[in-house]
């Protein structure tokens, strides 16, 4: 079933260079997207067009073509609607946390939304334990580390159901252990089968746990593919500034050498079956 | 630094309703406007630092206070110098004349009065602030009918001043690490200097005030016309109880400044 | 080699009731090092580096920056000599043009006129900021704006380079850059110090590694002694590099930690 769809998008800012150029695509519910290319590639851009952030939140100068939700279009739905069935998390927690506790910034959304008393309880200590972070109940947000603060963000966002859920680089500012937290928890998601689109500049981490990457160029989609035929081709890769992950790179160097490598590994222990395979073969040859 | 940061204690005064301790903070501040004697002014400033006493915030409250006390310092000296009492009246105990300046017992004592009235009325938010959070806040202003949408971004400019408080520290850092010489001999700093210091401040606040807002949206804030509160106030006993003494202690002080009591002159 | 940092048993908090958050670090770097410091959030890096340029006076030990110790002096007396880039941008820039922005340094530090418009000029070639010297800084991307801060700080001519973060989130092209600039710098025999969570980046550009954990330090050494330690990676909560867990894996010895160090091994190990 079909859940996002632009059509023909062509958005620009008021005052700066960025800008889409006729965007075509559609995801599917359950789907796991990710947007990459280079910097004021538009990346951003089209998140916050899909996810009805512009043109509700931010004023653009041009606005053509047409983002659809859910059947119904963007432009002409209220955005208080859109945020019921829509998620989001951006980049930086202090500016998205509104409570001097974790469960007051955890119910502000259902305040909003006037949801039951009962119902926020309920909700609420449901999604400290999904984010699992009941002893910081009455903590205050703002004093907890990075990967705890967007763990707020994100459990904030989950009280309220979304069914689609945008993160804008919810791993940028964050140290190795919070990225750990944080990545964990988008696992955990991925298992509840939301739509999940993000923009992430990490993808190491990423790339083995999303379905389909679409990378942009300076305004345009050039690539829309799971990540192994994406990742196929070396030459866009490499035009687009994206840094694969290790494995990967790995993996081009072994295509150099001659080993032959159908699928580009998403993971270490793909990468590991891979090469015992490969030496398995040639003991045999070699017998 | 942090100015009206809510500091988590277990005390009575944090257990107070919010809409008691705004009372109490008018009605304080109404005997610091009414009086002028500097007893009663010390006296109503020692109360609200007993009170954080008793709110076990005492040692925040102090340093959050701290920066007011050149201000108070700065009124004394003004008032003692430029407070012209006696001119129409008798000379009564004038220690020093000259030109504008003149100094006599009655200014000294009315100074203090000032100081004492600038520290309680600024001391006053700083305790309420800091055992009330804005979520109490609000839901106080929005049971005094004070619609939600107005209510929330009260609370959320105050927000603000620690932000700008906490942005200004890095901001500092980075500007003096590139050779700007904060303290210098002459009281004319070079505008750039404070340009330096007050444009990265403003460009952080836009941008922190620009993503706030989107936040807001996103979580549907002021989507319906009513919106349910999880938390809830509740009068008690000890908050009926507390609102009798502060009308009890408003009338008295009203009807002692009818009888011309408390005043210096 | 000419020891220009000199950390003596650094003690540091903020106030006496408050908890310690250096404690007892002692490092001494040379001219000429590339060092970076990493560590998780909390761990103490950032405040360590406030400490090069007095930002911060240690509350136990000393800080002894080219044969002065940092007790005596304030942070504006040190910009000369050691520069500091903060991690945002936009906690900095506030002039009207990339002329006065990048000026705004050396005319503090007393720099002649003359003197100005050539640190400006070679500071923008250094950072590769192909840029008109009227452009309003506003206008500028995310890595550019970057860029700037640097150029910032190397025009005042700072023996010492501290860069606070400078690759948290910016994209890989404007990282590489920041790091072949360090690169020069230290060619040219400057010192170069990076707090960073860049792993890969730090392992391929720096020649020594300080890891911090809770105000201490945990482990001083070359790239490849730390990012090979896996016992030390783990209690840190780092993770090894996906060819050092590769390695592992496949049972071979050498660990290497980058990609192109891992391909070599594999040729020899495909016939082992």
């Amino acid at each position: 079933m079909e859940v996002i769809k632009a059509e023909d998008l062509t958005v620009e800012y008021y005052g700066s260079h960025f800008f889409l150029k006729g965007v075509n695509l559609s995801i599917k519910e359950g789907e796991i997207v990710l947007l990459t290319g280079p910097s004021a590639s538009g990346k951003t851009m089209l998140l916050y067009c899909l996810s009805g952030i512009i043109p509700h939140c931010i004023n653009v100068k041009t606005y053509e073509g047409s983002v659809h939700i859910n059947g119904s279009e963007v432009r002409k739905t209220k955005f208080a609607d859109i945020t019921k069935v829509c998620g989001y998390v951006l980049q930086n927690p202090t500016s998205q946390i509104f409570g001097m506790s974790v469960e007051e910034d955890m119910v502000f959304g259902l305040e909003n939304f006037g949801i039951e008393r009962d119902e926020i309880q309920k909700r609420l200590d449901e999604t400290l334990r999904f984010i699992n972070l009941e002893k910081y109940r009455e903590a205050n947000p703002l004093l907890l580390s990075g990967g705890e603060k967007q763990r707020v963000v994100i459990g904030s966002m989950l009280v309220t159901r979304p069914r689609i859920i945008f993160l804008d680089e919810p791993t940028s500012n964050l140290d190795p252990r919070g990225t750990k937290e944080v990545l964990s928890l988008l696992e955990k998601l991925k298992e509840t089968k939301k739509t999940i689109i993000l923009v992430e500049r990490k993808i190491e981490h990423i790339v083995p746990f999303v379905d389909r990457v679409i990378a942009l160029d300076n305004g345009k989609i050039v690539s829309d593919s799971e990540p192994r035929k994406f990742f196929a081709d070396q030459d866009l890769v490499k035009k687009l500034g994206v840094n694969p992950p290790q494995v990967i790179r790995l993996a081009y160097k072994l295509i150099e050498q001659g080993i032959n490598i159908r699928d580009l590994p998403m993971s270490v222990q793909e990468l590991y079956s891979m090469l015992l395979e490969q030496r398995g073969c040639l003991n045999a040859k070699n017998h | 630094m942090k100015l009206v940061e809510y500091v988590k204690r277990d005390s009575m005064i944090h257990r107070l309703d919010p809409r008691v301790k705004i009372a109490s903070g008018v009605v304080v501040s109404l005997l610091a406007l009414t009086f002028n004697h500097p007893l009663i002014m010390m006296l109503l400033f020692f109360s609200v630092v007993l009170l954080s006493f008793m709110a076990k915030i005492q040692k925040e409250f102090l340093s959050r206070m701290s920066p007011m006390v050149p201000v108070a310092v700065s009124a004394f000296i003004l008032w003692t110098l430029f407070f012209r009492f006696s001119e129409s009246r008798t000379v009564q105990g004038v220690l020093f004349h000259y030109g504008f300046i003149t100094i006599d017992r009655i200014s000294i004592l009315y100074a203090i009065a000032m100081s004492f009235r600038v520290l309680t009325i600024l001391g006053v938010p700083l305790l309420f602030f800091a055992t009330t959070t804005f979520y109490a806040l609000t839901l106080a202003l929005v049971r005094l009918r004070i619609p939600y949408i107005a209510a929330f971004i009260v609370a959320l400019s105050l927000r603000f001043i620690d932000y700008g408080l906490e942005e200004m520290n890095v901001i500092k850092d980075a500007q003096v690490s590139r050779g700007l010489k904060l303290k210098t001999r002459t009281m004319i700093e070079r505008p750039q200097n404070i340009i330096a210091l007050l444009k990265p401040l403003m460009e952080r606040f836009m941008r922190f005030q620009e993503y706030l807002a989107i936040s807001m949206d996103l979580r549907a804030f002021g989507a319906l016309p009513t919106r349910t509160f999880y938390f809830e106030l509740r009068m008690r006993k000890q908050d009926y109880a507390i609102l009798i003494v502060l009308v009890a202690i408003f009338l008295a002080g009203f009807l002692l400044r009818l009888e011309g009591l408390g005043t210096i002159y | 080699m000419q020891k220009i940092i000199e950390i003596r048993d650094v003690w540091f908090r903020y106030q006496k009731e408050l908890p310690w958050v250096l404690k007892g670090i002692s490092i001494e770097i040379e001219k000429g090092e590339s060092v970076a410091i990493i560590g998780q959030n909390g761990c103490g890096k950032t405040t360590l580096v406030k400490h090069l340029n007095a930002l911060l006076k240690p509350t136990k030990g000393d800080v002894i920056i080219n044969g002065i110790n940092t007790k005596g002096t304030e942070t504006w007396e040190l910009a000369k000599f050691v520069g500091h880039v903060f991690q945002y941008p936009d906690s900095q820039i506030f002039a009207d043009t990339i002329f006065n922005e990048i000026s705004f340094g050396p005319k503090n530090l007393g720099f002649a006129t003359n003197d100005i418009q050539k640190a400006v000029d070679s500071s923008l070639a250094k950072v590769k900021l192909k840029k008109s010297l009227d452009t309003r800084p506003e206008s500028l991307s995310t890595g550019e704006k970057e860029r700037l801060v640097v150029a910032d700080i190397l025009a005042m001519m700072p023996e010492i380079l501290i860069l606070d973060e400078p690759t948290t989130g910016q994209d890989y092209s404007t990282c590489t850059t920041i790091m072949e600039i360090t690169k020069e710098l230290v060619r040219s025999g400057k010192t170069v110090i990076i707090v960073s969570h860049d792993m890969e980046l730090i392992a391929q550009w720096s020649d020594r590694v300080v890891v911090m954990s809770e105000g201490m330090i945990v482990k001083d050494g070359t790239p490849a002694e730390i990012f090979t330690d896996f016992r030390l990676l783990q209690s840190v909560e780092i993770d090894p590099f996906q060819v050092s867990s590769l390695a592992r894996l496949l049972g071979i010895t050498e660990i290497p930690i980058t990609v192109d160090g891992m391909a070599e091994l594999l040729r020899k190990w495909k016939f082992s």
